[in-house]
């Protein structure tokens, strides 16, 4: 009989072919040289591919970062935002756990709420001046103007006492605590937070405050206006340019590896 | 307990509830092993980081759509493989476009498939290359079940076809690897690491 194609010798390997015909090869490569050893080729490709799919193959430094990058972008846009200026006096744990109650008890119309904090945040820059006591009275009208929101947005106050037993991680994670949901539209809740600090930016930049991922992501002799906000929790900031009338945004990812999580062109 | 500690589920549903790290931890503990089947399937550095974007969003979005039943590694090879699949066809599509032969495409494409330095070191070429010379649907049948190891079952339900499909385009495969063979038992040996002169050429300008 003439030598069966290796097609055939690979499909009897794999126990393809139909019982007859199958019969047939096995009787053919028991008998020829040439044919079983291309079976035993055939096989030896198996076993080195396997040996080859045993090793490890570590992924590329620049693609772990492309890809981690890419996590946390979608991450940034699913989730949350909360806004205050850069240049604002850092609030006390418990005065931070209250403007949270505050907005916790808003509900349903936490985005509305923290997107009123973003602006009266940004407000608390431009009217504080970088004098304690004038953004202490800021952060007393951005606290009331927060409570009002929130009031009438839910129409009563949920007990402190039953919020306060929450620990400020659980707090800090969960979308219903007052932070400013991102929905399914995502990119445009968080333009519209950018569009936000936009319409209320500080006329210069306190470069004394401009917090250090900043810096890192955009170099120190830089001129735009930067704002803190808080992604997922977590420390970020949005930054405009030029700052007077700016054109472009970022939103910046502070903590150990600043990084840009997006850019927009404003004048489109 | 750290997220190091948890369950590659439990990571997927603290995903899925909200957890804004949980995917990140996921990724991190399997991404060589996900960049290893873009790279088999893709076989270069280029399509295979492209692909494996293109999965990771996915598998990100569509965590909701894990329901048991496998392991989470298995899904998210599924989706890799079928990511490469994907951007196998849109790139077969893109080059039906007009305009094949524009020099400065050849010229691009050419620079892309310099030799990867990593590969050159670790000698990696010789299988990625005989890869290369399959239809990319026997490329996936043999990277899941010859090169990873799961069952012709299991690379059937990842691939959405029949096991007999796996089977064939398995055997297929093999037999158009079978050319390349020599070059592959080299590849088979323990790996080690070469001099960055290739070894026939013996180095010192000893050419007589």
């Amino acid at each position: 009989m003439t030598h069966p194609d290796i097609e055939t010798i690979a499909d009897q390997l794999e126990g393809l072919l139909e019982r007859s015909e199958s019969e047939r090869i096995a009787w053919h490569l028991a008998g020829c040289a040439t044919c079983s050893a291309t079976a035993s080729d055939l096989a030896e490709v198996r076993s080195v591919l396997r040996a080859e799919g045993r090793k490890t193959v570590q992924m590329p430094p620049d693609m772990v970062d492309r890809l981690e990058a890419v996590i946390e972008r979608e991450s940034a846009e699913r989730t949350v935002v909360e806004g205050s200026p850069h240049g604002a006096p850092v609030r006390s744990l418990d005065e931070r756990r209250r403007a949270r109650r505050r907005r916790y008890a808003a509900g349903g119309l936490i985005a509305a709420a923290a997107l009123t904090a973003v602006g009266v945040g940004l407000g608390q820059l431009q009217s504080g001046g970088g004098s304690g006591g004038d953004a202490a009275t800021a952060e007393a009208q951005a606290g009331s103007a927060q409570e009002d929101s929130a009031g009438r947005a839910a129409g009563k106050k949920t007990p402190p006492q039953e919020l306060s037993r929450r620990s400020d991680a659980e707090t800090e994670a969960t979308d219903e605590q007052g932070f400013l949901a991102l929905g399914p539209r995502r990119r445009e809740t968080l333009s519209s937070v950018v569009e936000s600090v936009r319409s209320r930016r500080s006329d210069g930049d306190d470069r004394r405050r401009r917090p250090a991922c900043v810096e890192a992501v955009f170099g120190e002799d830089w001129a735009g206006a930067s704002y803190r906000i808080r992604l997922n929790g977590r420390p970020g900031a949005v930054v405009l340019y030029p700052t007077s009338d700016p054109t472009d945004a970022w939103v910046i990812r502070c903590g150990n590896r600043p990084r840009e999580l997006l850019h927009r062109n404003l004048t489109d | 307990m750290t997220d190091d500690d948890l369950s590659d589920e439990t990571l997927l549903s603290r995903h899925v509830a909200g957890d804004p790290d949980a995917f990140g931890v996921l990724f991190a503990r399997h991404r060589d092993r996900l960049w290893a089947i873009a790279l088999r399937t893709l076989g270069n550095r280029e399509d295979a980081a492209d692909a494996l974007q293109d999965a990771m969003i996915s598998a990100f979005r569509r965590a909701e759509g894990f329901r048991g039943g496998s392991a989470v590694t298995t899904w998210l090879h599924r989706i890799v493989v079928n990511a490469c699949l994907d951007h196998v066809r849109r790139a077969k599509v893109r080059s039906a476009d007009p305009l094949p032969e524009d020099p400065e495409r050849v010229t691009a494409l050419a620079a892309q498939t310099q030799p990867d330095p990593v590969d050159q070191l670790t000698d990696r070429g010789a299988v990625l290359a005989a890869l290369r010379t399959l239809p990319e649907d026997q490329r996936a049948a043999l990277v899941l079940v010859d090169m990873e190891g799961y069952s012709v079952a299991e690379a059937a339900q990842m691939l959405d076809c029949a096991p007999g499909t796996i089977k064939s385009r398995c055997a297929r495969g093999r037999a158009r690897l079978h050319p390349h063979l020599a070059d592959l038992r080299n590849q088979a040996e323990p790996a080690r690491v070469e001099p960055l002169s290739a070894p026939h050429e013996p180095m010192g300008g000893d050419g007589s």
